[in-house]
């Protein structure tokens, strides 16, 4: 759910990202036919970053114990 | 410790982001949702009276801006139901995904968390569909670089709905969260 509300929330960053374009626009000589493409691009590229980030991050840290060594009858010990 | 499935067991700890951390992501989350409600809010207000009157092309008016502005406006005007069709569930899983995420709520409501759950689900696959549709079927304001974008986020977007709603029928609760 992390990866899909993280793209969901994509399209309100958008929304600022367009916003810098549209208010450099003069500067860049950009028109929203040329800029909105790179700002969906830049909003989804973030959002899909951080939310992989966040679940490297927060991912259980995990060491498998093979199961031979946790099944009742083989289990002698410490591995 | 022992998982559900048996023996096959899988010792395991959270690595927990600091409390700093955790407040300014959920500062961040929130203030997005606001965007994204005041968006939707606003390109409903434009949008409801024209299907209900029909269509009409605006004047343009003679500031530039001004006039892109109303030219981006003027592509959604023209397809009112396919737009709020896609805004208004859109909507839906932006307010109610959060919740999904607390703890807290988690603990204390998971039959609401699991209704909860269906309906974004739900919300989630018509955003997903219509996202699409709207890449091929309406002209998209910043061109094939927009409709490329779209496209395959639509898709990720998808796919990551169909992952999350697989790991959680397969009880797996730590993928189902990642989706």
């Amino acid at each position: 759910m992390i990866r899909a509300f993280s793209i969901g929330l994509a399209v309100a960053t958008i929304r600022p990202i367009v916003g810098v374009f549209f208010a450099t626009a003069r500067f860049t000589g950009l028109t929203p036919y040329e800029f909105f493409g790179t700002a969906f691009w830049i909003g989804f590229v973030l959002h899909l970053i951080a939310a992989e980030v966040w679940i490297q991050w927060t991912r259980p840290q995990a060491f498998k114990i093979s199961s031979l060594y946790l099944r009742k009858e083989t289990y002698h010990g410490d591995p | 410790m022992l998982n559900d499935k048996g023996w096959h067991g899988e010792f395991s700890w959270s690595m927990q982001p600091n409390g700093l951390v955790s407040r300014w992501l959920w500062s961040a989350v929130v203030l997005l949702v606001l965007i994204g409600v005041f968006v939707v809010t606003r390109r409903t207000m434009h949008l409801v009276p024209i299907l209900i009157n029909g269509y009409s092309p605006p004047a343009i008016p003679s500031n530039p801006p001004l006039a892109q502005f109303q030219a981006l406006d003027d592509i959604f005007a023209r397809y009112p139901r396919l737009t709020l069709v896609h805004i208004l569930p859109a909507l839906f899983f932006l307010l109610l995904a959060p919740l999904q995420f607390s703890q807290t709520f988690r603990d204390r409501h998971l039959q609401l968390h699991r209704r909860t759950g269906r309906i974004l689900l739900l919300c989630g696959v018509v955003v997903g569909t219509t996202a699409l549709v709207m890449s091929f079927g309406m002209p998209a304001i910043g061109s094939v670089n927009q409709a490329a974008a779209t496209t395959l986020f639509a898709l990720f977007f998808l796919f990551a709905l169909g992952k999350a709603l697989r790991h959680i029928r397969l009880r797996e609760i730590g993928l189902h969260r990642n989706g």
